[in-house]
């Protein structure tokens, strides 16, 4: 390197401090988080193929026999293994800061530090539910092509079904489940401070919404429906009037609405408090 | 506590106080940095610089006691970017980001020009390795990057965590002179290191710490003149001098056979008559200068010997 005696020059100030276009710079810059988002599109559509071709096996019945709705319902499940891949992509994100220590490079810039957590959580937010949508998009083409040739349904009526609005509130309902799930990582991961914290906040919902589902019907129409897959299913239409998830779209909302406010409030009260 | 006069600029420590699990890691700490010069935080590992300076960055809140840094806490500026740049640490940056990257968000988080960032690139001499990714440049190479980075947002105060790591001889006469021409600005530089030996190449002024208490806080031209001189003697009996020096309280360290011994704190003339006196033969004398880092050591070493020397000759101007 030269010796020559450096000249620092001053810095002109002529942007606007944005948190949220710092994210971004980060979450482009970084090849992993490409290539994540990647993996996130094929996972989705190699697992809506699987799921079809396995409903032989697992609804003992021939793929001939199955109806259309069926085939593309199964083919939408894809969905939720794009949500796996991006709540891994959330929790890594917002977790690998502070398992370097990177972290304190933001923190020493930041007037307040839960701008530094929304930022985050509006960056991953958008990304999952671009990348949600196309995974949804990706399935139902999937699930058509599937359904046309193997299950050999009439062109015309895969068409009309995989154009239903049934199937894309469906299709386009499920993309909330990895938006929401990718948040929560965001959320556990600043609050554990690890990605494993940001992977396991999630799944332990998930398992949360599994295990409700075994418990008495009147404790479980309380449970299911606050837990965010319950009220993504109320949504996507999965939930059936009469059932213990039920609660209908609008107060299903709602549910989502303050799980991801509760969330954001927790993470950025726990970086508040944490020294560095 | 600690009571010394705040100032409004640069930087002002007061009875800052830290523990971790019951241990003191800082402990009451005051002092003042002062724009318009170079300053050095010295200690050993551990001795609690990183938290000191974490303290002072609003990272990690003190037990008791305030840091200010222009007046106030550092979060509490509207802009603490614009105050405050800051190095931490070269493992303190997402590896997988190119080196432009890193400059990249920070610029964008602070407002700041992105012309800027080529600027800094090319001060650190990072141009060409702009589409690098952190974990693939060399340490020194990543020092100069958390270094453009601190100089970014073209701040008013310089805070360096161990910015010698992984500078060459080259890099640390380059980081002299961009530090210096930083100071002469009228602004404020504190680094830190554990080596007085590159930190003497740096600093004007020095502030050194030991288990989290302060030990020194002066000019470096006026400790560097009170660095004492040792005396080197060689006999073929030299027992009954050394008894004599340990009784009055004088530090000495005698080699294993009896015959070589250093004594620190008396001149060579008032050693040699001493061994008239006692009838002492010597077959060598010897002065051997002793160096800053000596001092340094004597004074920031928590070995017993070398504590004793310090409360033998306590270097004025300390006030833990």
């Amino acid at each position: 390197m030269t010796t020559t005696p450096p000249t620092i020059p001053a810095a002109p100030i002529t942007a606007r401090p944005s948190w949220i276009r710092a994210e971004w710079v980060k979450f482009r810059d970084l090849r992993r988080s490409r290539q994540l988002l990647i993996v996130t599109l094929i996972a989705g559509a190699v697992s809506a193929v699987l799921l079809v071709l396995t409903i032989p096996a697992t609804r003992d019945a021939p793929l001939s026999e199955t109806s259309t709705e069926d085939v593309l319902s199964a083919s939408v499940l894809g969905v939720d293994a794009a949500a796996a891949v991006l709540v891994v992509l959330a929790a890594w994100f917002a977790g690998v800061e502070f398992r370097t220590g990177a972290i304190t490079e933001a923190l020493l810039r930041a007037r307040g530090r839960a701008g530094i957590v929304t930022a985050k959580a509006v960056i991953i937010a958008a990304a999952a539910a671009v990348t949600a949508i196309a995974t949804a998009v990706a399935v139902t083409i999937s699930g058509t092509l599937l359904a046309a040739t193997l299950a050999e349904a009439d062109w015309s009526e895969v068409l009309a079904v995989a154009g239903s609005s049934g199937h894309l509130r469906l299709a386009f309902g499920s993309t909330l489940l990895p938006v929401i799930y990718s948040l929560l990582a965001v959320f556990g991961a600043v609050v554990f401070r690890s990605v494993t914290g940001g992977v396991l906040t999630p799944l332990t919902l998930l398992a949360g919404s599994m295990l409700a589902g075994w418990l008495p019907d009147g404790l479980a129409s309380v449970l299911r429906p606050l837990l965010p897959l319950g009220a993504v299913h109320n949504i996507s239409g999965v939930a059936e009037a009469g059932g213990t998830e039920y609660i209908g779209e609008l107060p299903a909302l709602l549910v989502l609405v303050a799980w991801v406010i509760g969330g954001a409030v927790l993470a950025a009260w726990r970086l508040r408090r944490q020294d560095f | 506590m600690n009571v010394l006069p705040s100032v409004d600029e640069g930087i002002s420590v007061r009875g800052l106080t830290k523990s971790y699990g019951g241990h003191r890691v800082v402990d009451d700490l005051s002092f003042d940095v002062a724009p318009g010069q170079v300053t050095g935080f010295l200690g050993p590992n551990g001795a609690g610089k990183s938290t000191t300076l974490q303290m002072i960055l609003g990272l990690t809140s003190p037990d008791s006691g305030t840091a200010a840094v222009h007046g106030r806490p550092l979060p509490d500026h509207a802009e603490p970017a614009r105050i405050a740049g800051a190095f931490l640490g070269a493992e303190h940056m997402l590896p997988g980001l190119t080196a432009r990257g890193h400059l990249d968000w920070i610029a964008a988080a602070t407002g700041t020009a992105p012309a800027r960032i080529d600027e800094m690139l090319d001060l650190v001499d990072l141009t060409r390795a702009r589409s690098r990714r952190v974990s693939q440049l060399s340490l020194g190479m990543r020092q100069r990057l958390g270094i453009a980075a601190a100089l970014l947002t073209d701040p008013e105060v310089l805070i360096l965590d161990e910015p010698l790591n992984g500078l060459d001889p080259a890099g640390i006469t380059w980081l002299r002179s961009l530090l210096t021409d930083f100071a002469s600005t009228g602004r404020t530089v504190l680094l830190s290191s554990h080596l007085l030996r590159e930190m003497e190449l740096i600093a004007h002024h020095v502030i050194i710490i030991r288990d989290g208490a302060l030990i020194a806080d002066r000019p470096l031209d006026e400790l560097r003149r009170e660095s004492s001189t040792r005396v080197r003697v060689q006999g073929t009996n030299l027992a009954p001098l050394l008894d004599r020096l340990r009784a009055e309280g004088i530090s000495v360290d005698p080699d294993g056979l009896g015959t070589h011994a250093t004594i620190a704190g008396l001149e060579s003339g008032e050693i040699f008559r001493l061994c008239v006196r006692l009838g002492v033969e010597l077959t060598g004398l010897t002065t051997e200068e002793r160096g800053l880092e000596d001092t340094f050591l004597g004074l920031t070493d928590t070995d017993d010997d070398h504590h004793m020397h310090t409360l033998r000759h306590p270097i004025q101007g300390a006030t833990a």
